[in-house]
């Protein structure tokens, strides 16, 4: 790896002045849901402007509800959910709900987590918006939703195996869905021999290789699989 | 003796007005959609994978190729992010070409949907026109960071060079210019009774249910809602300027259509204001080194209120040089989902109004 | 068979051949024009590359249409898809066979020969009954590629046909009135005996007859059962090569022909402006420059072809301009507005040549 740094990089400062690029910290609504609802959520943390709450799935929708509903709090707009997979966690898959309230111009943070296998409820029946968002985190991390109204997959092709995000997933992709097309049939004349059907076939080798793993929310998800290209 | 039959049928992905590769199943009965269901992914490419392998600074030309037309805000809501999770400073000088060039990517991207959007409903010259002041202003950014699509134009904690001798004129005449052609536009459409019919009551959203899908942008401010995080989070240097937030009421294509355009003024008023203000002097960037260390196990979401909505950027950090994670929230993507229930029930043709009103780039929505 | 009808015969076959040929010359040329015109109106240049000034470029078009593998699609019902672009394009060209292109006649070889194919007492008629049975090729073609896109193309265009044939039929009818006979030669003949062209006292009649007939040739913004932006291509987007082409020149022959119509009946056809005001013979220059009847002969024709081409571009401005209808929108226009309109229409005209006219005795 290169290092270009010159010798001294400057340290982020220690004191930051107030940056006008940061949004109000809630605390106000962070306050009332402990008080409300004592014991559902954790210990606000802090960082950058930002508030972040953690809560159990299983009050992730009581507390999706008050905040959305409160007059406190009105955080009438799901601004984005995603995920983040933890491998090293006992429950490795973390979900983060960015809320934001258009009412008090707020946003605040919620994370929960869940371990291989667990399902969260969906906050579908919170924020209707959940829904693609969900099926994004499903697809790109196999988390299941209960009660979504139709988690398939969003941005991978439906047949895909594997789910890209997971940190044990390598960066190139399995090397079994590697479809590669030597130069030589490609500049030939044959573009009917090159075999788009050999290609066709070499998918549907894989997906039979794979068939009971392809992502239903039914079907147990994740293999293992060795990582090839992870960083560094 | 005589049966009527739902035709199924697929708008996509290679059709000439869905805007890229969106596909959309539609059940029709006739021409009416009984029921859509819109598919997305086949521009995924993965860049949310890639930037976990790639050092921060290393990731920001990414981020012009998710949303092709608006490279600017792309670049910025990520620059924002890293900056805001490392602590970073910009100098006021950058803060104010950084927005001089985001505005005028959103009057560039507000053209062009512009003149898609008219160009679906049939009025094919608009487009032309519209592209003919895009061209402008891609020759001002051409002048400014050489390339036209794809700018890459800021870095980590300020931008990389000054305007270029001559460039604020330009900058100015062009916006002249631009008033002028806006009345043009104006006239070939605002009061076009065949543009009225086609846009009027049209994919009827009201705040309500843009909230409630995630909607935001001028999609929401169509529907009455005043959230416009220049003016609500005021980042940059948005607080110093003088604008207003363009507002409507019926949450139809028409009302679309009039926010956008008027937002368009309103930024060309704060390029003005921002080519006044701006210090003659100044740095441009306030680091040197290349290495960033941001805290261990810190996360940030930073959110810039880009053409279509509102641009976020969620990092986690692991204390390394790159990104455990780097979630791109597009408002194409959160946007989209407004498609299947505002086109319930209407014809074919509005089918086409809609994804046109929604101003959807797919490579925002599928990263 | 007498030497008079093998002559007469002869004669005939030589001028529909001469018809059917700048028709089908015209085509290219208006192509390239609404290319030119339409990129000027959108600040743009147009075609540039094939040629001078890119003056080739539709002929280039045509030998790549022509050149171009004739796909037919697997499920498609073969016959009439071969068939629909025939429909359409025979009745585009049979109705030049009444069109009078001048007035006077010219004498080659002993043979006097009309500027009109043939001069019907139903001339009028012909035209519109003909023009009609184009549409069912647009039906048909869309029908039997047997392809959704296509099909609602071919929907549309069935819809379409039944509410604008009415106005259109209607709205000629004021026309007529003014004009006492059906026949096309006639109809001239008597704006050049009244001194004023028919669109005076038929301004409604004209702008119902024109918007209708842009209606009847699928142009913009009544286009929809093409519709680029809905439909991909609407009735013709499985048709490739030739084709294509075939719908293409019908089209544009449609186009002259509603352009001739409007011309021959509300503008005087090969008459020049003002055709009872003397002081303005002037403007038939080639009465100047040319012998005998030719001069009469060329001037209806240049007359003529001035008025067409007027049409033609302002066919070629409402595209630039405006947007496309919606579906029942168009109905709604064609029904609630231009039925009632042509109807309101023959009646002021009724009452109007009433009280001009004392009834003949």
């Amino acid at each position: 790896m290169v290092d270009e740094t010159p010798p001294q990089p400057p340290p982020p400062p220690k004191e930051k002045p107030p940056d006008p690029m940061l949004a109000p910290v809630p605390s106000r609504a962070v306050d009332r849901l402990r008080g409300q609802m004592p014991g559902r959520v954790g210990d606000p943390h802090y960082f950058a402007g930002e508030v972040t709450l953690t809560v159990e799935p299983a009050h992730l929708l009581e507390v999706c509800r008050y905040l959305r509903d409160d007059p406190e709090c009105r955080f009438e707009l799901l601004a984005d959910l995603t995920g983040a997979d933890f491998p090293d966690r006992e429950k490795r898959f973390q979900v983060a709900y960015h809320l934001a309230s258009v009412a008090h111009t707020a946003r605040l943070r919620l994370k929960t987590a869940v371990a291989e296998g667990e399902e969260i409820p969906s906050v579908t029946p919170v924020w209707p918006g959940a829904d693609w968002f969900e099926r994004e985190v499903f697809d790109l991390f196999g988390v299941r939703f209960a009660g979504h109204p139709r988690l398939v997959r969003i941005l991978m092709p439906d047949d895909w195996v594997g789910y890209p995000l997971r940190k044990d997933y390598p960066l190139p992709g399995f090397p079994e869905q590697h479809i590669r097309y030597r130069t030589a049939d490609v500049t030939r004349r044959a573009y009917v021999d090159i075999s788009w059907k050999a290609a066709g076939e070499k998918a549907a080798a894989i997906v039979q290789k794979y068939k009971g793993q392809l992502p239903t929310p039914e079907a147990s998800p994740h293999v293992p699989i060795k990582t090839v290209g992870s960083k560094e | 003796m005589f049966r009527t039959e739902q035709m199924e049928i697929n708008m996509g992905p290679q059709h000439p007005s869905t805007h890229g590769v969106l596909r959309i199943k539609l059940r029709l009965d006739g021409e009416r959609v009984v029921d859509s269901w819109p598919v997305i992914g086949y521009l995924h490419r993965g860049i949310e994978k890639l930037a976990e392998s790639r050092e921060y600074i290393k990731i920001t030309p990414y981020t012009d190729r998710t949303d092709y037309v608006n490279a600017m805000s792309g670049n910025l809501a990520y620059l924002g992010a890293v900056e805001k999770l490392c602590g970073i400073q910009v100098p006021e000088k950058a803060h104010y070409i950084r927005v001089i060039m985001v505005e005028l990517n959103r009057i560039a991207s507000h053209l062009l949907w512009l003149g898609t959007h008219a160009l679906d409903l049939g009025a094919m010259s608009i487009f032309l026109y519209g592209f003919r002041e895009r061209e402008m202003i891609l020759d001002l950014f051409e002048a400014y960071c050489g390339a036209r699509l794809t700018y890459n134009a800021f870095r980590i904690s300020g931008v990389p060079a000054d305007l270029p001798p001559g460039w604020a004129e330009e900058c100015r005449g062009f916006l002249r210019l631009f008033r002028e052609r806006h009345r043009e536009y104006e006239q070939i459409l605002t009061k076009n009774r065949i543009w009225l019919r086609r846009t009027k009551g049209v994919g009827v959203m009201d705040a309500e249910q843009c909230l409630a899908l995630s909607v935001t942008g001028p999609v929401l401010r169509a529907a009455g809602v005043a959230r416009d995080l220049r003016k609500d989070e005021s980042y940059a240097i948005y607080d110093r300027l003088d604008f207003e937030v363009p507002l409507a009421q019926a949450g139809d294509t028409y009302a679309r259509y009039e926010v956008r355009m008027a937002e368009m003024l309103q930024s060309a008023r704060m390029v003005e204001q921002c080519l006044d203000q701006m210090p003659a002097e100044g740095d441009l960037m306030s680091m040197k080194g290349r290495k960033m260390r941001p805290k261990k196990d810190e996360e940030v979401y930073f959110a810039i209120e880009g053409p279509r909505g509102e641009q976020g950027v969620y990092l986690i950090s692991d204390g390394t040089d790159r990104p455990y994670r780097c979630k791109l929230r597009n408002s194409s993507f959160a946007n989209l989902q407004a498609l299947a229930p505002m086109i319930q029930g209407e014809l074919v043709a509005d089918v086409v109004a809609v994804i046109g009103t929604l101003d959807i780039v797919l490579g925002d929505s599928d990263r | 068979m007498s030497a008079e009808l093998i002559t007469n015969l002869v004669l005939i076959t030589v001028k529909i051949g001469v018809v059917l040929t700048l028709v089908a010359l015209a085509v290219p040329l208006m192509i390239l024009m609404e290319r030119k015109i339409i990129g000027f109106m959108q600040a743009r240049i147009g075609p540039k590359r094939v040629g001078p000034s890119g003056v080739l470029q539709t002929i280039a078009d045509g030998l790549k249409l022509l050149l171009k593998e004739d796909i037919i699609p697997d499920k498609a019902d073969k016959t009439v898809f071969r068939l629909a672009p025939l429909i359409i394009l025979i009745p585009a060209f049979v109705a030049f066979a009444v069109i009078p292109f001048s007035g006077t006649s010219v004498t080659i070889l002993g043979q006097e020969i009309t500027p009109w194919i043939t001069d019907v007492n139903i001339g009028l008629l012909f035209v519109i009954s003909i023009s009609s049975v184009g549409v069912f090729g647009i039906v048909l073609g869309g029908w039997a590629s047997n392809s959704k896109y296509p099909l609602l193309g071919g929907l549309r265009s069935a819809a379409q046909m039944v509410s604008y044939e009415v106005p259109l039929g209607l709205a000629l009818v004021g026309g007529l009135m003014w004009a006492g006979t059906a026949s096309m030669v006639g109809i001239v003949e008597a704006q050049r005996q009244a001194g004023l062209w028919f669109f005076v006292p038929q301004v409604a009649g004209v702008l119902i007859y024109f918007i209708a007939g842009v209606a009847e040739t699928n142009r913009a913004p009544f286009d929809l059962p093409e519709a680029e932006t809905e439909l991909v291509s609407g009735f013709h987007t499985e048709y490739s090569g030739m084709r294509f082409g075939l719908f293409f020149i019908a089209e544009y022959a449609n186009m002259i022909v509603v352009s001739a119509v409007a011309t021959t009946l509300y503008f005087g056809g090969w008459l020049r402006p003002f055709p009872s005001v003397e002081a303005l013979a002037f403007l038939d220059i080639f009465n100047f420059i040319l012998p005998g009847a030719w001069g009469p002969f060329l001037s209806g024709i240049f007359w003529f072809t001035v008025k067409v081409s007027a049409f033609i571009f302002i066919y070629y401005w409402i595209r630039a301009t405006f947007p496309r209808y919606r579906y029942d929108q168009l109905m709604a226009v064609g029904w609630k507005w231009l039925l009632p309109l042509s109807l309101a229409n023959i009646l002021v005209t009724g009452v109007l040549l009433l009280w001009l006219q004392p009834a003949p005795a």
